[in-house]
């Protein structure tokens, strides 16, 4: 009968994913012989399929592709994979059939490579074209990287820089100065209310751009100086989610300015004509954008043919394309012909030769690396947790001052205290990989960084209304409930109700009427 | 002495005639039965007299009142249900007395008891 | 008379069969069905149960040990629990702006555990009153174009993730229509909702009408007489209302704010809205808390040992809720017992004020409800800005513009949703059919086994799947691997996410059969029986010819939610090429218009089979909700 069959086939179904955990058992131990189909060459990327459908799309039509037979869209396979987990497998597992990894930034590849999961690109030929359009530095940073052989590990073919997107209509709605370092968003200036946010900031966690930035920061002003610009920005601004969030901030005018690395900020300049893509001088570095073999690339000569095809003129021109707005290496690639098809090839150019002549500031990639986990969570737990009692405390500070309730000297001890950060740079070295490896150690830190900076600022609101001669320093205060018996009226005031009360009462009420009903039906 | 009079009574469900002119007098103490096929409208004879149907036309009258139209709560009519109408959710005792409760007479009944 | 000679036989005495072959026996008097049990046992017990498990094991246990250190840890930090609010919790708080007073409502900010279980309670209790208050209003009292308005009451039902937040900020936020063309200029003040509150509205909007939903069918369901019996006896509408309507309807009153309770606290695409904006409240839920912390770190592989233990505690609620559900739905029994007279409930005619009052009811309720839909209209053709409003259809091109894959989007949605749904059909048809008819030992637990999936929150069975299967391989035969053929969701999601979307929404389709069956009476099925019939031909040529509008309505539903999944869709796909509409949405690398003409699209979608779906199911539209 036929439901019988079915029966049979539903159970056969069942039996295949057991068959798979033979199979991932079997597989560690042999060498498994590579997918036989059609596929002539696979990537694994961060990027988005903007870029690599039309890349791909350009590639297939080009005598690089047909060079090595490969003459079909179907033949190029592309592993777009977002986490780090998925991205250093399908790397380094043969079984992914991978031969390049392309894009997603400096860190992503020098981890790569740490673990053992990029081949290195000894290819003469390959090398010298490379070399022959790729300098080693653009504005200081290093566009190459290498082992401890000198061995080339990636290289890039595209760069982004980091700056801010400002709504020129917003600034002036808002009375603010047109911003062009980081200390200007920092600064007094750039505070208008605590209700209203001004700069739109990433969080750390969510996006990567955004952390570079702050990493940028805290390495051109130092730790202390840096962590101080970044509590004195949020307490200016508003911390959103991931750079999407951040970038529409500023098109719709929510802030004034926003956080961004250049690519957003060239997306939102198309999607809101007063907005404008800043990089702040001597404030920025370059970030190139990787591409290298896999592990065990099986697909080599193709791979080449598409690393030849991404440094030539027309392949760089394709970073121009209006849906994609990347900064190419090459700078003939703005005169190929696909990047005169652009209106406004030339604001983009503007914008490319102020990268190049923006002397970025010294980068050092190994210290980033080194404290990059500590200072995502320092900044979740510093300043995104207490975002409102760090903008609160910020406001009255900001109120006070301008008002003329203290001198810029004693400014500068209010801010000491309220923009210190929890830890030493040191310090966060030190703890970097247990933050990784020991949960309950990272809860705890975090849990105790936010009552460190909380304490922090109770300790400033004091500092508002005090004496000027008294100076101290934050300390082991609990947190107790702000209300600042000082000259100064609090430009915020709270309508309490204790929530948990309410919560509690709501329960104990259900509970009575249910044993009232209970009594009444007997 | 209570007498009931039906008088004309018509029924209809949309375009569906259930009762055609029924014209009927209850005297007092009188126990009428009602018999009939399915579906020739005792149901519905029933259920206007207690003030859950509308009649189209014509009058029911207790004694002289005319209380076609009145609500059933305010009735003096006592209906037994076909299907008992038990309410499951309230326990025997509840049940008997629902009525007296509203009477407020609840109390007195169960003392009896 | 003939003498009747006793004799004595020998009795012989079958020796007793061994367990075995009464299993065996057992098995073969009704094959189907135990082969169904079976088979959906061992689907459901793999890949509900399983992860789940692992998930609540390594919560305590890790590396080889038991480790509580970590849920020591969460408690003593503020940010996971934090009874005394501090001064991140207020409830209003007043700023003077320049030119405005700005008004921030904001609630509470209890710390990440307390915050979710507000926001349970409120939701639960806000969407109770509005849901059993229109419900009541829908099933007693006449009101013209009520087909419509029942229509309507829907639609909440397919507010598209991310983007109603776009609505809802071009409406109320601080930009929005009402604060800075209506407020601002009028009063010179501003309202702005935040954290728990902001979130706890858009949810009543959302999920009230799962309790009306409920509650209608419970109304619709009962017997007649039982109010008519007491309005016999004198009793006010009022006291009608009180003692008799209410507490009958009490088990769908009960299933639907339990359901609700666990929904709000599950919900994932509601805090991602507000937290996107910035919203520092909104990140301190635990589902938007894991989303974000599935990881230990950002280039690492480890799990976040604080996202598995959060997730065990939302799994814990999530479980004791649903049991608390079976305890009520039980006694869902009692009022379908005494079906006497089957006839339409007399309805109230409202007088002229109470329609003015109706009227203004349902106006309020329903622009509330819709606003997000709005937004998402209005923002997929306007510039984000928004005002001045310049409407065009340029954002829809993107829908149809090949080069910008959109179509790849589709393709993927439909795919997964319409094979997990045909798959529902088929096994969900089969097992509410054995769950509901067949009597046997553990039929509670199988049906425990086939609707509790609607509890469970979609983002802990997604770390789940991770975890067990995250270092599995292809298929190999021979030499050849067969890379589709995974459950790695590394290597390619769609296997085990057609898996994921199976479980989650098998519920929905379970229930509609149920109360097919419960609408049919077994006599039929026993008819069958005694000519003769197999099961297999009872179950075809009978039941689903009887139930098949159920059947189909049920699978609708399914589809529906399939369609608009957001937890374990986010959390399998890894890759755009194998994402989903709601996978585009929350990745947002493209302009807000897009994303909105996706969410219109999506919503056009829903609406159109939810509004059948309302059609066949009528009466019986509680299948709706899935409990």
């Amino acid at each position: 009968m036929k439901l019988k069959h079915l029966t049979g086939m539903l159970f056969l179904l069942l039996l295949i994913p057991s068959l798979n955990m033979q199979v991932a058992v079997a597989e560690e131990k042999e060498d498994l012989i590579p997918v036989t189909n059609a596929t002539k060459l696979a990537i694994v990327t961060r990027h988005d399929s903007a870029i690599t459908n039309l890349f791909i799309a350009e590639f297939v039509k080009s005598e690089y592709a047909a060079k090595v037979g490969i003459t079909s869209n179907d033949e190029v396979d592309i592993l777009p994979i977002t986490t780090y987990d998925g991205f250093s497998k399908a790397m380094s597992n043969p079984l992914f059939d991978v031969s390049l990894g392309w894009g997603g930034g400096p860190t992503l590849f020098n981890n790569l490579a740490a673990e053992g999961s990029i081949k290195p690109i000894t290819n003469t030929t390959l090398l010298g074209i490379i070399n022959g359009v790729l300098p080693d530095l653009i504005a200081g940073a290093e566009m190459k990287s290498y082992n401890d052989n000198d061995e080339m590990m990636w290289a890039s073919s595209a760069i982004s820089s980091f700056g801010f997107t400002v709504n020129h209509n917003e600034l002036e709605a808002r009375g603010l100065p047109v911003p062009s370092t980081w200390e200007d968003l920092a600064s007094p200036d750039f505070f208008t209310s605590v209700s209203q946010a001004n700069i739109g900031m990433g969080n750390a966690p969510d996006t990567t751009s955004n952390t570079r930035i702050y990493q940028i920061i805290l390495q051109k002003y130092g730790w202390e100086r840096g962590w101080q610009i970044l509590y004195n920005m949020a307490g200016n601004g508003k911390i959103y989610g991931g750079s999407i969030e951040t970038r529409t901030s500023v098109v719709t005018g929510e802030t004034a300015v926003a956080i961004t690395i250049d690519f957003y900020g060239l997306i939102a300049m198309t999607e809101n004509p007063a907005t404008e893509y800043i990089v702040p001088a001597n404030g920025s570095i370059v970030n190139g954008d990787p591409i290298s073999y896999s592990k065990a690339p099986p697909h080599e000569d193709a791979a080449n043919a598409f690393i030849e095809f991404i440094y030539s003129q027309d392949g760089q021109a394709l970073w121009l394309d209006p849906s994609i707005n990347r900064m190419p290496i090459r700078q003939d690639a703005f005169s190929a012909p696909f990047a005169l098809k652009r209106s406004d090839i030339d604001v983009i150019y503007g914008i490319y030769n102020e990268t190049l002549l923006n002397e970025g500031i010294e980068f050092d990639e190994d210290l980033a690396l080194s404290l990059e986990e500590t200072m995502r969570y320092h900044f979740e737990a510093t300043i995104d947790i207490p975002h409102t009692a760090l903008k609160a405390t910020w406001g009255d500070i900001m109120n006070a001052y301008k008002g003329g309730g203290f001198s810029d000297d004693r400014f500068d001890q209010i801010n000491a205290v309220f923009g210190q950060p929890a830890i030493t740079q040191e310090y966060a070295i030190e703890i970097e990989e247990r933050m990784v490896d020991d949960p309950a150690f990272r809860v705890t830190k975090q849990g105790e960084w936010t009552e460190t900076v909380t304490a922090n600022f109770v300790r400033a609101e004091e500092m508002i209304s005090e004496d000027e001669t008294v100076i101290s320093v934050s300390g082991t205060e609990t947190l107790t409930s702000l209300v600042s018996a000082s000259s100064v009226a609090p430009t915020t005031t709270d309508i309490p109700l204790n929530a948990f009360s309410v919560f509690v009462g709501m329960i104990a009420s259900v509970m009575i009427i249910q044993l009232i009903r209970r009594k009444n039906r007997r | 002495m209570v007498e009931v009079t039906i008088e004309n009574l018509n029924i209809m469900y949309g375009d569906f005639h259930a009762v055609k002119d029924v014209n009927l007098k209850i005297k007092d103490s009188e126990i009428v039965t009602l018999l009939g096929p399915s579906g020739c409208g005792k149901t519905s004879i029933l259920r206007s007299l207690a003030g859950f149907v509308e009649p189209s036309s014509g009058h029911i009258l207790v004694d002289d009142e005319d209380i076609t139209h009145q609500p059933p709560q305010e009735r003096d009519m006592g209906m037994i249900f076909q299907n008992y109408a038990l309410w499951p959710h309230m326990s025997i005792m509840s049940n008997v007395i629902y009525g007296l409760k509203i009477r407020k007479n609840a109390l007195r009944v169960m003392k009896i008891f | 008379m003939t003498e009747q000679k006793l004799t004595t036989e020998t009795v012989v005495t079958r020796a007793k069969p061994t367990f075995l072959k009464r299993i065996w026996f057992t098995f073969k008097s009704d094959r189907l069905s135990w082969s169904i049990i079976i088979f959906i046992t061992a689907f459901f017990g793999y890949f509900l149960i399983a992860p789940l498990a692992s998930i609540l094991v390594t919560a305590v246990y890790v590396k080889g040990e038991f480790a509580f250190d970590t849920i020591g840890a969460i408690f003593s930090n503020p940010l996971f629990f934090n009874p005394s609010g501090g001064e991140e919790s207020y409830f209003i708080r007043l700023d003077h702006r320049q030119d405005v007073d700005v008004y921030m409502i904001r609630g509470a900010n209890l710390g990440i555990f307390l915050n979710t279980l507000l926001i349970g309670v409120f939701t639960t209790f806000l969407s109770l009153v509005i849901g059993v208050t229109t419900a009541l209003i829908m099933a007693r009292i006449e009101i013209r174009g009520k087909t419509i308005l029942g229509g309507l009451l829907l639609i909440p039902l397919v507010l598209p993730p991310f983007v109603s937040g776009v609505g809802f900020m071009a409406l109320f936020g601080d930009k929005g229509l009402i604060n800075e063309h209506f407020l601002a200029p009028v009063f010179g003040i501003k309202i702005i909702l935040e954290g728990i509150v902001a979130i706890i509205f858009v949810q009543v909007m959302h999920y009230f009408t799962l309790i009306y939903l409920n509650v209608y069918s419970s109304l619709m369901n009962n017997d007649p007489s039982l109010e008519e019996s007491a309005e016999n006896l004198g009793a006010s509408k009022l006291r009608v209302l009180r003692t008799v309507t209410l507490p009958l309807a009490m088990p769908g009153i009960a299933s639907g704010s339990i359901l609700v309770f666990i929904l709000a606290m599950e919900d994932l695409g509601t805090p991602i809205i507000f937290a996107g904006f910035g919203d520092v409240v909104a990140k301190q839920t635990i589902t938007y808390y894991i989303a974000k912390h599935i990881f230990a770190g950002s280039e690492t592989s480890d799990l976040a040992q604080e996202s598995i233990i959060l997730g065990s505690f939302l799994l814990i609620f999530a479980i004791v809720g649903f049991f608390a559900i079976r305890k009520f739905v039980s006694l869902k029994q009692y009022s379908m017992v005494s079906k006497g007279r089957a006839g339409e409930y007399r309805t109230i005619k409202p007088g002229i004020m109470l329609q003015i009052g109706l009227a203004i009811y349902f106006f309020v309720l329903l622009v509330t409800a819709l606003v997000p839909h709005i937004g998402v209209i209005i923002a997929s053709m306007a510039e984000p800005q928004v005002f001045p409003l310049d409407l065009s259809f340029e954002n829809y091109r993107y829908l149809f513009d090949a080069d910008k894959g959109f179509g790849l989007f589709v393709k993927n949605t439909l795919i997964y949703s319409l094979i997990s749904t045909a798959v529902i059909m088929v096994l969900a048809t089969l097992a509410g059919y054995v769950a509901n008819r067949k009597k046997f030992k553990g039929q509670t637990a199988f049906d425990t086994l086939v609707t509790i999936p609607i509890a469970i929150p979609g983002i802990v069975l997604g770390i789940g799947y991770i975890r067990m299967f995250g270092d599995s391989g292809s298929l190999t035969i021979g030499g050849t691997v067969f890379r589709e053929w995974t459950l790695n969701p590394i290597i390619f999601p769609g296997l085990i996410l057609v898996i994921s979307y199976t479980i989650r929404k098998f519920p929905f389709t379970v229930r509609a059969v149920y109360a097919g069956l419960q609408q049919t009476d077994v006599v039929m099925e026993e008819a069958a029986v005694n000519m003769g019939a197999s099961r297999i031909r009872i179950i075809a040529e009978v039941v689903i010819p009887l139930i098949g509008l159920n059947i189909i309505g049920g699978a609708l539903v399914s589809l529906v939610y399939n369609m608009s999944e957001v937890s374990t869709t986010l959390v399998l796909i890894s890759s755009s090429k194998y994402g989903t509409l709601t996978w585009k949405m929350s990745e947002a690398s493209g302009k807000v218009g897009e994303l909105a003409a996706i969410g219109v699209f999506l919503m056009v979608l829903q609406a159109i089979s939810l509004l059948t779906t309302n059609l066949l199911l009528k009466n019986r539209a509680d299948a709706i909700t899935g409990i």
